[in-house]
């Protein structure tokens, strides 16, 4: 509320005089309501708003589409959004280009010269259905579905549910690909390791201090705007401090306090000192103590306060802050200042993301600042690092499923990763390529390019180009992108702007939002949504799976999620996009909720002496209380569905529920899992192998992404791609001056697995020693905007295209040189370890 | 129910609505102030409320002290001086005038006497119901337009929660917030920085160092003004 207090009398003595407001504005009309409306510039008239929800990115911001003579034009925030409070960015605004993009697919299109050749027909959907659903069919029915693959990038809510536990669990495969590898899978697998759950929510809103490792959160994201926004707030109202450790001074880094630049893969050699800091000071004492309550630390079911201590104490007491210098790059003196400065601002929020964690040694990297927020007490409390919160919708589900089969081609080669839990997405085509384990006969692919996003592209075009690896290949795509120009048959589904979904991502304020997105406009020429497609193919197969539309599908579930049917189900949701209970109160501490026995003193539910966790034999499939407790919880397949509670004392706790691992209610500081694997249990320094191995002429190759795209999927949206179509290499001045290399010259990246051409940018804003290269650019297809090459079904109806005045300037792509290496742990593709020889060309 | 200065200076016990409406008023008196201060040169009638006892005591309270000599001018000769002084600063001088214009003064602008930027203020006022007449020929995004254009916004906040329609009052204050962050927090501290370093009269010294502690008061206090009303609404 405003400060009233120094200008309360002027104001009275104001109004007193009578201050004439012979001004020159008059209201002529109502105030409207804002947000949610706007008019064409050139006639004046209101554009129909349509309340949605972007998808140019994973945050999927609930967002206003505006159409005009039956074009999309604007896409602005949702203003009643709780999570992004209206904000939107350029990347969601950009989106407005989907539809209108020349070179977008808008009929089924069937290969008919060479795979890759670029040769295609138009076949209508019929031909394209039946052939399909024919030769998917024929698996099915030689009991050998699994020999059908479905590999998707971005598939989320009511798409996801609609086809992979629909249409995909009723067909009877589990060769299901994803793309987390490449993206976030590192960090959610060491979370579940840690507080069970994957995915932490930073509440900026409430916190004290931020300390980022490795995040951009002002330019990108897995939760952006409704982040971004709200820790812009907190540096400028509240001034909130800020110090972000990257091996780049990104734009979140420019915004920062302070920047620590920290040596590739070092984070965790100076998240290690931290937590020493914090032990060795004693400044665990306090908020720290008393979350040591619910935490594991040593290998014994419940431990007193005085041992977890001491266990902390001992493991962390290798780790100083001279030792990390050494291994990070950040002085000591640094170290202590600023792992002192996060113990005593309580609360505070600790952010990392893929420059932390995409490196060998990531996985200890995340446990380790897990740790380091722990031993602080900054888990799950306002202002802290929180468990996600979101809606829950409820939706319609075929009752009898299949039991499915799979390639076990999606976790990468056998021994390459001890816990891939989020899978190995980028050695899904080598897997292919091997063969030992199988190869599809189908190999699908939705919103995915998985020769440009992966790792060593040369090899993903090989394999996607063999057909004697893969001998039919389906590509379901808006916009001709680099697996498209590879398939056998494309399917054009119609870009977010013109499809229904019901939305459920994570909710910053602790409080869960529903939200839908529907079709602005119909979709584009014969273009649909492939949750349709679904239905349909699966109505030739003989699957029914009790709804035949993505639109029918929404409904339903706005019927069945009761939250939503008591505003008004679909309709409401249609009318105003966005719903939350203005009662809720934000969810923090969700571990502490004590247990009623009526929960855990069931007939099926038992105690695990050795973890202190209760669990439903029952649901775990075991045959009998007997024959559980004989196997135990952590080594009985699957036990972490039957979780019930953790028994800390003489009460029994909500604790930190497992999502995908057999880990207890504690939240496991210590992890028998990792003990289990073969690694340390409690965080630990690994070194990089290739860097340890370093020549003094190599560099390491950073990548990043930049607040104006999307990791691979936005280049065609001309409005953004005008924005950044270029990207040159940042080398600091001292690797530039020791290689002859001048602002603006050509220069050749080579790795072990092959080389590129970039320009250089000399710029102190990089670490000396590294070479720093963003995503998105180097596309080869995806239409004229991305690449200056015209797609073969693209059409000549948008006059921008004359004006496009970088064409023949579309950067570099940095995939080609990374290998698709994992780490040996969660099997993240390790995105920021590449070693590599840079010179002047 | 909390406790809270009345207008009057006093206190008072209020609920939270009657607190954002006094609040309301508040803002808006100031803006409505602040926008007849740069819009012209003051008249004698203008000068001689402000000379008042009553009314030093508050701008002493708010931090400005116009000196005394301010007070013991003859009001013909102020009001002479002030003219000069309003027309060196706003609208002619040898040294180059400090154009009160967005278009003018809004850093990476276009810099021009009726930009762009002039067309997009007034699109803002259209879009939201409110004419602009050019009787006073001058343009939409002058400070002094622009200041009105809030305390009209702020005055719909404050008459919405009199009228208790609290979605209206958090309506207005979302457009006050969008238009102050989009607008005039752009440029104005630049603007009044010049003033402040311009003016040779403590008048408009006085006055530009007000509008600068007030600008900023808003500034960090806007953007949690929605959610809080958002909250407030909520809870009631």
């Amino acid at each position: 509320m405003l400060n009233r207090r120094k200008f309360v009398k002027l104001s009275a003595a104001t109004a007193a005089a009578s201050v004439a407001m012979n001004g020159t504005l008059s209201q002529a009309r109502e105030l409207p309501v804002f947000g949610g409306k706007d008019y064409s510039p050139a006639t004046g008239r209101e554009r129909k708003a349509v309340p949605s929800a972007c998808l140019n990115c994973v945050t999927r911001c609930p967002n206003i589409v505006y159409v005009e003579d039956g074009r999309i034009v604007k896409i602005e925030g949702q203003p009643n959004s709780i999570r992004s409070e209206g904000k939107m960015c350029a990347k969601g605004q950009g989106g407005v280009n989907h539809s209108n993009d020349p070179d977008r697919i808008l009929y089924p299109m069937k290969r008919v010269g060479k795979r890759g050749e670029g040769q295609w027909k138009r076949i209508s959907w019929d031909e394209a259905l039946d052939e399909v659903a024919g030769r998917l069919k024929v698996l099915k029915d030689a009991g050998t579905p699994e020999k059908f693959m479905f590999h998707y990038g971005r598939m989320k809510s009511s798409i996801s549910k609609m086809v992979k536990t629909n249409f995909l669990g009723a067909y009877g495969t589990k060769t299901i690909g994803n793309h987390t590898s490449i993206c976030e899978g590192g960090k959610w697998t060491a979370q579940e390791l840690t507080w069970g759950k994957h995915y932490d929510s930073w509440d900026f809103d409430n916190t004290r201090y931020v300390l980022n490792f490795g995040a951009n959160p002002l330019e990108a994201g897995t939760n952006h705007i409704p982040t971004a926004h709200r820790l812009i707030r907190a540096l400028t109202t509240r001034e909130v401090k800020m110090v972000t450790v990257d091996v780049r001074l990104s734009n979140t880094a420019a915004k920062s306090q302070e920047w620590l630049p920290v040596r590739p893969g070092g984070d965790l050699a100076l998240a290690l000192a931290m937590c020493n800091v914090v032990m060795s000071e004693d400044l665990h004492k306090g908020h720290g103590e008393e979350f040591l309550k619910f935490c594991k630390v040593t290998d014994t079911a419940e431990d007193t306060l005085e041992n977890k201590v001491k266990a902390l104490k001992d493991n962390f007491e290798q780790y100083t802050p001279e030792w990390a210098e050494q291994h990070c790059d950040i002085s000591a003196h640094a170290i202590r200042r600023v792992a002192r400065e996060f113990a005593t601002n309580h609360p505070a929020c600790l952010v990392s993301y893929r420059g932390a964690v995409a490196h060998y040694n990531g996985n200890d990297t995340e446990r380790a600042l897990q740790t380091l927020a722990a031993i602080t007490g900054n888990i799950d409390n306002p202002g802290g690092r929180c468990l996600a919160v979101g809606p829950k919708w409820k939706y319609p589900k075929v009752k009898k499923m299949p039991k499915g089969r799979k390639l076990k081609i999606v976790d990468g080669p056998k021994g390459a990763a001890a816990i891939p839990s989020h899978h190995m997405s980028h050695n899904v085509l080598k897997m292919i390529k091997d063969g030992s384990a199988g190869r599809p006969d189908i190999y699908m692919s939705y919103m995915y390019t998985a020769v440009y996003a992966n790792g060593d592209v040369q090899e993903n075009i090989d394999v996607l180009k063999d057909e004697s690896l893969i001998p039919y290949s389906v590509n379901i795509n808006p916009f001709y992108d680099e697996s498209a120009a590879l398939a056998d048959l494309i399917l054009p589904e119609p870009p977010y702007t013109e499809r229904w979904d019901w939305e459920d991502m994570v909710s910053p304020v602790q409080i869960p939002e529903y939200y839908i997105r529907q079709p602005a406009i119909p979709p584009m020429g014969e273009t649909r949504d492939f949750g349709t497609v679904a239905c349909q193919l699966a109505e030739r197969i003989g699957i029914d799976l009790g709804f035949k539309t993505k639109e029918e599908f929404v409904r339903l579930s706005c019927e069945k999620t009761p939250a939503i049917k008591a505003v008004g189900g679909f309709e409401y949701m249609k009318k105003h996009g966005v719903y939350h209970d203005p009662k809720a109160k934000p969810k923090y501490y969700s571990y502490r909720k004590e247990l009623k026995p009526k929960d855990y003193e069931k007939a099926t539910v038992i105690l695990d002496e050795a973890t202190g966790t209760y669990w439903d034999w029952k649901k775990a499939k075991h045959k009998s209380a007997e024959a559980a407790q004989k196997k135990g919880y952590t080594h009985s397949k699957g036990a972490y569905k039957a979780y019930v509670g953790q028994r800390i004392g003489n009460k029994v706790y909500k604790g930190f529920k497992p999502d995908k691992l057999n880990k207890s209610g504690y939240f496991e500081i210590y992890s028998g899992l990792m003990k289990d694997k073969g690694f340390n249990p409690m965080p630990t320094w690994y070194s990089i192998p290739e860097h340890d191995k370093m020549g003094d002429n190599d560099m390491i190759m950073t990548t990043y992404k930049v607040a104006t795209q999307i990791h691979s999927r936005s280049q065609n949206c001309k409005y953004l791609t005008e924005l950044y179509h270029d990207n040159p290499a940042w080398i600091n001045p001292l690797d530039a001056e020791r290689r002859g290399i001048i602002e603006g010259d050509e220069v050749k990246v080579k790795s072990e697995v092959g080389e590129i051409t970039i320009k250089a940018r000399i710029t102190p804003a990089v670490k000396p020693g590294v070479i720093a290269i963003s995503h998105h650019c180097g596309h080869w297809e995806y239409g004229r905007y991305a690449s200056g090459n015209k797609a073969p079904m693209g059409h000549e109806d948008d006059p921008d295209l004359k004006r496009m005045w970088w064409k023949g300037n579309h950067g570099a792509h940095p995939n080609w040189i990374i290998p698709n290496a994992p780490d040996p742990i969660n099997g993240q593709l390790r995105f920021m370890d590449t070693v590599v020889q840079v010179m002047k060309i | 129910m909390t406790t809270v200065i009345a207008s009057d200076g006093g206190t008072q016990a209020a609920d939270p609505l009657s607190e954002w409406m006094a609040s309301a008023d508040e803002r808006a008196f100031l803006y409505r102030l602040l926008a007849d201060v740069f819009r012209r040169e003051p008249s004698a009638q203008r000068l001689e409320e402000i000379r008042t006892d009553s009314y030093r005591e508050a701008l002493n309270e708010a931090g400005v002290d116009l000196g005394e000599a301010f007070y013991s001018t003859a009001i013909d000769e102020q009001v002479e001086e002030l003219a000069v002084e309003f027309t060196r600063l706003f609208l002619l001088s040898p040294g180059g005038r400090i154009a009160p214009y967005e278009s003018v003064q809004l850093p990476d602008g276009s810099g021009q006497l009726r930009g762009p930027e002039s067309q997009i203020v007034l699109d803002y006022y259209g879009a939201t119901g409110f004419v602009h007449h050019d009787e006073m020929n001058d343009m939409p995004d002058h400070i002094s337009a622009e200041l009105e254009y809030m305390a009209h916004l702020v005055g719909l906040e404050s008459s919405s929660w009199a009228n208790e329609k609290q979605e209206d009052a958090l309506n207005a204050i979302r457009y006050q917030n969008d238009f102050f962050y989009t607008h005039l927090s752009n440029w104005v501290f630049c603007f009044l920085k010049k003033v402040n370093e311009r003016a040779e009269h403590a008048y408009y010294v006085g006055f530009a160092e007000l509008a600068r502690e007030f600008m900023e008061q808003e500034l960090s206090e806007l953007s949690d003004r929605t959610k809080q009303a958002a909250q407030l609404i909520n809870r009631v």
